[in-house]
Parts: structure tokens; C-alpha cells; sequence
């Protein structure tokens, strides 16, 4: 449900507003209601690609190169860095996941994880199973869109990890000045349970914001 | 008037579940206070202009790419950070060159498993919600082999503070428990000021994919063939009550593009029927805007926010309409222009 009593957006009139001489309980309402959803819909898009028609997808392939990785599970891409919105509570706003996904292992089936993380903690996270980390195994499938059933999030010990101060500017031009963000990555990795078999292939991921109280 | 780090919580029902703007009671100073603190958090936070994507560019010694990317800014970004993740293959600690801006540095190369985040900032010249194009130049250093662009966004940094009377802010000061509440200040500051701030808390970047102007999509044939392997999804603000699509033309979508000679002619199509033409006289590469259209916003009841569970998927066919030459697209842009 939205954090909004009404759950959507109520227009003003301009009129409205300046013929008021007060500001009566349901303008108020509305009027607190409208910011609540506004923040609600300020959910942004942090993560979003697909694979070009044509071009290879980052993969583990038996007759390819083996990237490198940690305990058998090879990184396939990581994102560039990105903030997230913090709820009032500390925790970041939820995500929902969607990643595009392939195999053809013939004996056993690839398991994907997508890590949301401080960045440069995406390994460390990979085997923690947290709130941030979703696993999806795969039997032998073509390329295609897999929807995580589940949103993704940083508790609040990991929005702090992520916290960081940033150089701003508030005017142009401007003295610097001191603001907070979240560096944040996401990163996607594979275990091949049976690598001379198995090929595994990312073909595109949707990480977006989605405010579900 | 400070920008809060974190959302601001202002409550519409007290713990016992009563409405605190209910006709009879009393509306609180404080929730004033907390309305105050949410508008400066909605107008000063930083907003995503191009989501994370994956270019996958390919780049050998001393070659360069230009990814460029067109968005619309909120008013109040004035510092831009640009973030990287260049990897290559070479076992040898790698450098590149990134040129934004006019302005070029030297940045680290990572590898695949071990990336190496980049991040460069450069001030806007003014703050203004003009449509603009904001563009990134990778160039791999002599003797680098295989400089892969692993991932590239843009993000408009938060704010410290709004100054000036577009920036929406609103001066929690005005707000402190008295009686009677002052109104002229929730007229001027808070309810004024609601439907410019409903254009500002946009989403922006809703997709952006640029493979760079060394590596883009080409066609040489009538036969429209798609521009991805798979399609990507659109997801909107929802705002109105009862509203489960964008109105027409709050998406706006563009296409960088270009002809091979001034005979051939090009066409995209989106799935659902919006076009960009690209037309003979587009010789170098050229922002073309695409027709209208609307598509799926948030359904905010639902655990997923999609309408019905399914996501509002879309690929773009592309094609040659005339002339034997080759038509290239180097970057396709969707943002939201508010509404």
C-alpha cells in the first residue's frame, strides 16, 4: 500500500489556494497526502539494460574465458555506481529485480545471484543471503526475462556502510558543500555447478525503485 | 532551507489510527514542520538522468567512442557525476582517458572480476529544466588492448540547500507549533508550490542506451530487424487516481542517428506504433525526437507496482526506408518530462 492515505495525487487549483484566508483539515490532508505520494513515485530507475541484438552477452562459456571469480562463482558484470533513496526507518527504498537470463548446461543447472551492495562489497555479500541478494537457478532455458519474486533492499547497517559524503554545489556558480549519498553497485554473478557443461549468459537487468511500505 | 539525507516521515494518522487532518482535531505544528522537511527532501535529493547500463563497447589502442545520452535536467541539479566501469583483459594495471565536458583525465581500468568504479563530476552552466545532452568521450590508452565499457550513469548529485524560489523549497521555520497555524506560508510555500514540484520529483532517466558513436547499431536493408535481444520495460510515475498508464507525450523518446549519404533514410518503431524517422538530410549524427506515445505506469497497490503483474515491454524495429547506403543509431533515449 502507499504511504499516502489516498494513494494518489490531488490537483490544486491556484484559485483555490489564494482565495483561501485558512486552510481547512481536507486541504491539508490533501496537501500532505500529495507529498507523501509524490516521494512514494520519486522512485527511481537505477539499473536498466538489454543486450543489443548481435553482441555477445557476458557469459561463462567451457570454450571461453573464465573471468575470474571467488569460490567458483564468476562475476558477470557489475554496474557503475548509483544512490538509492533512504526511508524514514534507515533502510533504503525497496528494488524490484529483473534480470535476463540464459543457460544450456546439459547436466546440471547454473545458479545466478544479483548482489545489491556498498560498492566494492558485492563479493563479501554474494554468500551473506541477505534481503539484497537474490538467487535464481536455472535449467536449461534460452535467453529471457526472469522476474525476482521478492524487491531487494540495504538494511540499515548496509545504508550506512554505503553512506558517503559528496562535493555539492547549490548555487551556479557555487562554493562546495558537504551532502550525503549511497554508493551503491550491483553486481551479477554465476556458479556453473558442472563447468565443462554448463554456459551461462546475462542478457540484461532492470533495478528499480519501488516505495511499498 | 537544508535538504534532509533521509525521507522525512509526516504522519497523516496518530498511532491509534485517527487522521491527524480530520475535521475536528487539530492539525499539528510539527506535521507543518515534517511537510517543510519532505518538500526540501522531494526537491534536493539527486535524481538518476541515465540508469546504469551496459554499453559492452569495445575499444583497442589509442580508439575512442563518444556515448551520448539526452535528458531533461530537474531545475535544481547544478553538479552532475558521471560513473564509469571500464574493464579490459590484460593482466597489467591499465589506464584510459575520459573526456566530459571538454575537460579529460585519466582513469583507472579494472577487470571483470575486479571492476573499478570511476567517478567524475562537472557543474551545469545554469540551472534551467531546458532539454540537453550530456556526453561521455572513452579513449583507450596506447598499446591497451580490449578496453571494455563495462557500465556507464549519470546522476544529478543532491543538494545541501535550496536557495532560490525554484529550487521549491520551503523554510521549515515558518512552520513552528503556534496557534493559529500560519497559513499564508502553507498557501505560499507548501500548497502554491505543489504542481511545479510534481513536475520536479520525476524520475528522469526511465531508459538510456548509447553503444557509443564507434559501435552502433547499423542497417542496410528494408527488413526491420529489432534493436535489442530482448525488450525492455517502461515503468511510469502513477499520480492520478484510477490512472494506470502516462499520458501521451510525458515520455519523451529520441534517437541518435545518422545517414551514410543524403539518399538513405531510416525508420524505428517502437512496439505500440511510435516512430523516429531519420531522414536523408541526417549526414552527421543527429538527435532525432520520436512521436508521442504512452505506456504502463505504477500500480501502487501491488506487491510488484506493475499493472497485472506483467511489465510494459517494448523492443524498437529498425530499418532503411530508402537509398542503398547504411543507417546507424548510436543511442536511444527515454525520459520522463513530468506532467
Amino acid at each position: 500500500m502507499p504511504s499516502s492515505v489516498l494513494g494518489h495525487y490531488v490537483r490544486f487549483s491556484s484559485a483555490a489556494i489564494d482565495g483561501l484566508d485558512f486552510v481547512d483539515s481536507g486541504m491539508s490532508q490533501r496537501a500532505l497526502g500529495n507529498l507523501n505520494h509524490l516521494a512514494d513515485q520519486f522512485a527511481q530507475v537505477r539499473v536498466k539494460w538489454a543486450l543489443p541484438l548481435g553482441v555477445n552477452p557476458p557469459a561463462i562459456d567451457p570454450a571461453g574465458i573464465f573471468v575470474g571469480g571467488v569460490d567458483g562463482w564468476q562475476r558477470l558484470w557489475t554496474s557503475s555506481a548509483f544512490d538509492l533513496h533512504v526511508r524514514s526507518d534507515l533502510t533504503s527504498y525497496p528494488c524490484r529485480l529483473r534480470w535476463a537470463l540464459s543457460s544450456d548446461g546439459t547436466v546440471s543447472s547454473p545458479i545466478f545471484r544479483a548482489v545489491l551492495a556498498p560498492i566494492n562489497e558485492s563479493a563479501g555479500e554474494l554468500f551473506l543471503g541477505g534481503d539484497n541478494v537474490a538467487e535464481h537457478v536455472l535449467p536449461n532455458a534460452p535467453m529471457a526475462w526472469v522476474e525476482h519474486g521478492s524487491l531487494l533492499h540495504l538494511d540499515a547497517v548496509r545504508v550506512r556502510r554505503a553512506t558517503r559524503d559528496v562535493a555539492t554545489i547549490d548555487s551556479i556558480p557555487g562554493l562546495a558543500a558537504a551532502a550525503r549519498w549511497l554508493r551503491c553497485e550491483l553486481s551479477v554473478w554465476v556458479s556453473p555447478d558442472s563447468p565443462t557443461d554448463d554456459v551461462a549468459e546475462l542478457g540484461g537487468v532492470e533495478l528499480e525503485e519501488y516505495y511499498a511500505p | 532551507m537544508s535538504v534532509p539525507d533521509v525521507r522525512v516521515r509526516i504522519a497523516q494518522k496518530t498511532s491509534d489510527g485517527a487522521d491527524v487532518t480530520a475535521i475536528s482535531r487539530p492539525v499539528r505544528g510539527g506535521t507543518w514542520i515534517e511537510a517543510a522537511r519532505l518538500q526540501n527532501w522531494l526537491a534536493g535529493r539527486g535524481a538518476m538522468d541515465v540508469p546504469a547500463h551496459a554499453p559492452m563497447a569495445y575499444l583497442d589502442d589509442t580508439a575512442s567512442a563518444t556515448f551520448r545520452y539526452w535528458t531533461k535536467p530537474r531545475f535544481q541539479t547544478a553538479r552532475y557525476a558521471y560513473h564509469l566501469s571500464l574493464t579490459s583483459a590484460e593482466d597489467a594495471p591499465a589506464r584510459a582517458r575520459v573526456t566530459i565536458d571538454g575537460v579529460s583525465s585519466e582513469v583507472p581500468v579494472g577487470s571483470r572480476s575486479q571492476p573499478s568504479h570511476v567517478t567524475l563530476f562537472r557543474d551545469r552552466s545554469s540551472l534551467s529544466t531546458t532539454e540537453t545532452e550530456l556526453a561521455i568521450e572513452v579513449r583507450a590508452a596506447e598499446g591497451l588492448h580490449s578496453l571494455t565499457v563495462e557500465s556507464i550513469s549519470i546522476e544529478s548529485v543532491p543538494r545541501s540547500r535550496l536557495l532560490v524560489p525554484n529550487d521549491l523549497g520551503a523554510n521549515r521555520l515558518n512552520y513552528l507549533a503556534r496557534a493559529p497555524i500560519n497559513d499564508r506560508s502553507i498557501a505560499a510555500e507548501l500548497l502554491g508550490r505543489q504542481a511545479a514540484l510534481r513536475a520536479a520529483a520525476r524520475r528522469v532517466g526511465l531508459f538510456q542506451f548509447s553503444r557509443g558513436d564507434e559501435s552502433p547499431w547499423t542497417r542496410a536493408s528494408g527488413t526491420p530487424a529489432n534493436l535489442f535481444a530482448v525488450p525492455f520495460s517502461l515503468t511510469g510515475r502513477k499520480l492520478f487516481n484510477g490512472q494506470t498508464s502516462t499520458s501521451s507525450g510525458v515520455t519523451k523518446w529520441r534517437a541518435l542517428a545518422r545517414v551514410s549519404n543524403g539518399t538513405t533514410s531510416g525508420l524505428l518503431t517502437l512496439t505500440g506504433g511510435a516512430t523516429v524517422t531519420v531522414p536523408t538530410s541526417a549526414t552527421s549524427w543527429t538527435w532525432i525526437t520520436g512521436t508521442n506515445f504512452s505506456h504502463a505506469c505504477e500500480d501502487n497497490a501491488t506487491a510488484d507496482g506493475y499493472q497485472s503483474g506483467t511489465p510494459d515491454e517494448r523492443n524498437i524495429a529498425f530499418s532503411r526506408t530508402a537509398g542503398s547506403g547504411t543507417v546507424s543509431v548510436a543511442t536511444v533515449s527515454f525520459i520522463d518530462v513530468g506532467e
